[in-house]
C-alpha cells in the first residue's frame, strides 16, 4: 500500500483540482479526491476544472468535511479495488475485515455531527453526486427513525401534523395493514 | 448552555423542519433505508408525507419487523401486509428488493405460490439488488422466474434456502448482462454450472444439490471467492474456471467428502491470489492430497506420509512456495485439537519430536510480499514451529494476529511495524 501511495501521489500532483465554497474559500484536492463525486468526475471529464470548480451550494464549513469524507474512502478504494461496498458481508474475507471495520469506524465518527450538519451534508452529496456519502448520511437519518411511532418522528424533527382528523382517520384506514 | 443550545437547534418548537424540506427523491432515499412496514407508517406524518412512500425505490420485507406476540411471524399476518405493499406501492424502478422472511410460523407451502406470485410480480422493476431469503426450516421450493429482461440492472443476486432449478444457470448467462455479485446460501441447487463474464464476487455456502455431482464456475473475471463445504454438497465438487483476476478467495470445508481430482483442480486454480483464507483441518488435509499431484510438490517424501502433522506442515509449505504473490494469509483451526485427554497426550507423544529433523527452511520459502497473517485457533504449540517460520521467512510482515491459539509454555517474540 505504501508504494500504491507514493505512486498515486505522483500522479496526482500533476493533477489538482481545486473546489471553491459558497463563500469563497478555495481547497485543494487530489483528482483522486475529487472524483469520487460525480458532478466533478464529468467536469473534469469536460475539461473545465481551470481556475478552480465553484460550488455555490456549499459551505466551506460542509466542504471541508465532505473533502474529509473523499479523502478516507478514495485511498480506502485504492487500496481494495473490486470490493463493491454495497456487497454482502458474507463475501468479506476475515483479512479484509479489519479494513472494512477501520473504514466504518471512520463513518460513525465522521457521523457524530448536529442533525443541521447532517442534512446539510445529504444536500452536499446530493449535489456533488457523492453515492457512498449520500447513502451513508440517509442511513443515518433512517437509523434515527427506526422503530419510531410517527407521532415521535414528528417531535423529533419538528414536523407540524397538518392533516385534518379526518384526512387522518381516512388515511389509517388505507393503510390499517401497516400498522397491524 | 451548550446541551441548551443544542436542543434549541434540533428540538426546539421554532427549529425548522429539515427533514419535510428535502427534496422528495431524498426522503425516498432515506425511506429506502428503512423497512417497508416502516416507511409506511411515515405516510401519518403530514400532508408532505402522505404519498411519499409509495414511490420509494425499494421494497424492504423483513418478517422479524411483523413479529407476533410469540415472537414469530404468523404466515397470514405477513401475507396480509406483503400483498397489500406490492398492489399499493407504485415505484416505477425498484432498486432493492428485500425479501427477508425467516422465522414463519403456521406456513402451508402447498400448493401457496404466493411468494412465486410476489417475486414475478417484484422483478418485474428491473432491481439492481435482489434478496430473497427463506426460513431454512421450511424448504421452500422457489424458482427464480423467467422473465423477459427483468434482470437486465441485476448487480446483485443474493439467495438464501432456496431451490433453484437447472434453468437458473442458464437464466444467470443470458438474463443478468451486469451481474456482479451471487450469493448462495443453503440453496439446493438443480444446476451444474454457473456461467458468467461479469460476475466479480462469488459466494457458495452449504449449498447442496441432488441431481449434479460437480459445480462448474465458469467466470473470468472473478475477483474473490468464497466457498464452504458441507457434507452435502456437490458430491465430487467444483470445478473452477477463472482468469487471473481473483485476488481473493476463503475455502472452509468441514467434511472430507470430496474428491480427490476435485480437490487439486481446486486448490491449483487459487496459486494467483493475493489474499487467502483457509478454514479447518480439513482443508490442510485437503491441502496434502492436493499437493501430491503437482509437480514441484516431490519435496514430499513419501516416508514420512504417515506422519499426518509432519505432511500437513510441509503442504503448507508447499502451497506457500506456488503462491509467491501471497500478501494476506489467514489460517483457521489448524492443528487445534480439542480431543480427550488421551488424545491430547497422544498428540504430545515423543513420536512428533523424533520427526522434528525433516522439517527445515528448505520447505518454508521467503514470503516476499506477505504482510498480513491472521492465525485464528492454530495450535502453535506444536513441533514445527510454525510461527516462527512465518516470522523468519516474512521480512514485509506488517500486521500479526493470534487468536485463540495454542502457546507453547515459552513465550513466542513478537514482531511488529
Amino acid at each position: 500500500m505504501a508504494s500504491a501511495g507514493s505512486g498515486d501521489e505522483k500522479a496526482a500532483a500533476a493533477a489538482m483540482i481545486t473546489l471553491i465554497s459558497s463563500d469563497n474559500e478555495k481547497f485543494e484536492v487530489t483528482e483522486a479526491t475529487a472524483t469520487l463525486s460525480q458532478t466533478i468526475r464529468h467536469m473534469i471529464e469536460d475539461g473545465c476544472t481551470d481556475g478552480g470548480v465553484p460550488l455555490p451550494n456549499v459551505t466551506s464549513k460542509i466542504l471541508a468535511r465532505v473533502i474529509e469524507y473523499c479523502k478516507k474512502h478514495a485511498t480506502a478504494a485504492a487500496g481494495e479495488e473490486g470490493s463493491s461496498s454495497s456487497f454482502s458481508d458474507a463475501a468479506f474475507l476475515e483479512v479484509d475485515r479489519a479494513f472494512l471495520e477501520e473504514l466504518e469506524e471512520f463513518d460513525d465518527a465522521f457521523l457524530e455531527v448536529d442533525r443541521a450538519t447532517l442534512f446539510d451534508l445529504i444536500l452536499a452529496a446530493n449535489y456533488l453526486d457523492i453515492k457512498g456519502l449520500l447513502n451513508l448520511t440517509c442511513q443515518k437519518v433512517a437509523d434515527s427513525v427506526k422503530g419510531k411511532t410517527p407521532e415521535q418522528i414528528r417531535e423529533m424533527y419538528n414536523i407540524v401534523n397538518d392533516l385534518t382528523p379526518e384526512e387522518e382517520a381516512e388515511i389509517r384506514r388505507e393503510t390499517q395493514w401497516a400498522f397491524e | 448552555m451548550e446541551v441548551a443550545a443544542k436542543r434549541a437547534r434540533a428540538g426546539g418548537g421554532s427549529a425548522p423542519d429539515r427533514l419535510s424540506a428535502l427534496p422528495d427523491e431524498l426522503i425516498r432515499c432515506v425511506l429506502s433505508f428503512l423497512p417497508s412496514r416502516q416507511a409506511v407508517q411515515t405516510t401519518m406524518l403530514s400532508k408532505r408525507w402522505v404519498d411519499l412512500w409509495r414511490s420509494v425505490p425499494a421494497i424492504n420485507v423483513d418478517s422479524t419487523d411483523i413479529l407476533g406476540t410469540d415472537g414469530c411471524a404468523g404466515w397470514e399476518k405477513i401475507k396480509y401486509f406483503t400483498t397489500n405493499l406490492l398492489m399499493l406501492h407504485n415505484a416505477q424502478f425498484l432498486d432493492v428488493i428485500r425479501l427477508w422472511l425467516y422465522a414463519i410460523v403456521n406456513y402451508s407451502p402447498h400448493p401457496d405460490t404466493t411468494v412465486d406470485r410476489w417475486v414475478s410480480r417484484v422483478i418485474k422493476h428491473h432491481p439492481v439488488v435482489l434478496e430473497i431469503c427463506f426460513c431454512r426450516s421450511l424448504g421452500h421450493n422457489f424458482q427464480i422466474p423467467l422473465v423477459g429482461s427483468a434482470f437486465c440492472r441485476l448487480k446483485t443476486l443474493k439467495l438464501d434456502s432456496v431451490s433453484l432449478d437447472h434453468c437458473f444457470a442458464e437464466r444467470l448467462n443470458s438474463g443478468c448482462p451486469v451481474l456482479e455479485d451471487l450469493v448462495l446460501d443453503h440453496c439446493r441447487n438443480e444446476f451444474d454450472a454457473i456461467r458468467s463474464d461479469t460476475l466479480k464476487n462469488v459466494v457458495i455456502h452449504y449449498c447442496s444439490s441432488r441431481t449434479a455431482s460437480v459445480l462448474v464456475i465458469k467466470a473470468p473475471c472473478l475477483t474473490s471467492l468464497s466457498l464452504k463445504f458441507p457434507y452435502c454438497f456437490y458430491r465430487d465438487g467444483l470445478l473452477f474456471v477463472a482468469g487471473n483476476s481473483l485476488v481473493r478467495a476463503s475455502v472452509s470445508v468441514d467434511g472430507d467428502e470430496l474428491s480427490k481430482r476435485c480437490q487439486t483442480i481446486l486448490l491449483g486454480s487459487l496459486f494467483n491470489v493475493t489474499s487467502l483464507e483457509l478454514d479447518g483441518s480439513s482443508a490442510m488435509a485437503f491441502l496434502d492430497k492436493v499437493l501430491d499431484k503437482f509437480p514441484r510438490a516431490n519435496l514430499l517424501a513419501d516416508t514420512v506420509k504417515s506422519e499426518r502433522d509432519v505432511h500437513k506442515f510441509k503442504a503448507l509449505g508447499t502451497f506457500l512456495q506456488k503462491s509467491p504473490n501471497l500478501e494476506k494469509l489467514t489460517l483457521k483451526d489448524f492443528w487445534y485439537f480439542e480431543g480427550t485427554e488421551r488424545e491430547v497426550q497422544r498428540m504430545n507423544e515423543p513420536r512428533l519430536k523424533a520427526v522434528r529433523p525433516v522439517v527445515g527452511p528448505i520447505e518454508f520459502p521467503m514470503l516476499e510480499n506477505l504482510g498480513t497473517l491472521f492465525l485464528v485457533k492454530c495450535d502453535l504449540r506444536d513441533n514445527f514451529r510454525i510461527l516462527r517460520h512465518f516470522l523468519r521467512s516474512s521480512p514485509n510482515l506488517e500486521m500479526l494476529t493470534v487468536q485463540c491459539c495454542k502457546l507453547p509454555k515459552c513465550s513466542v517474540g513478537r514482531k511488529g511495524k
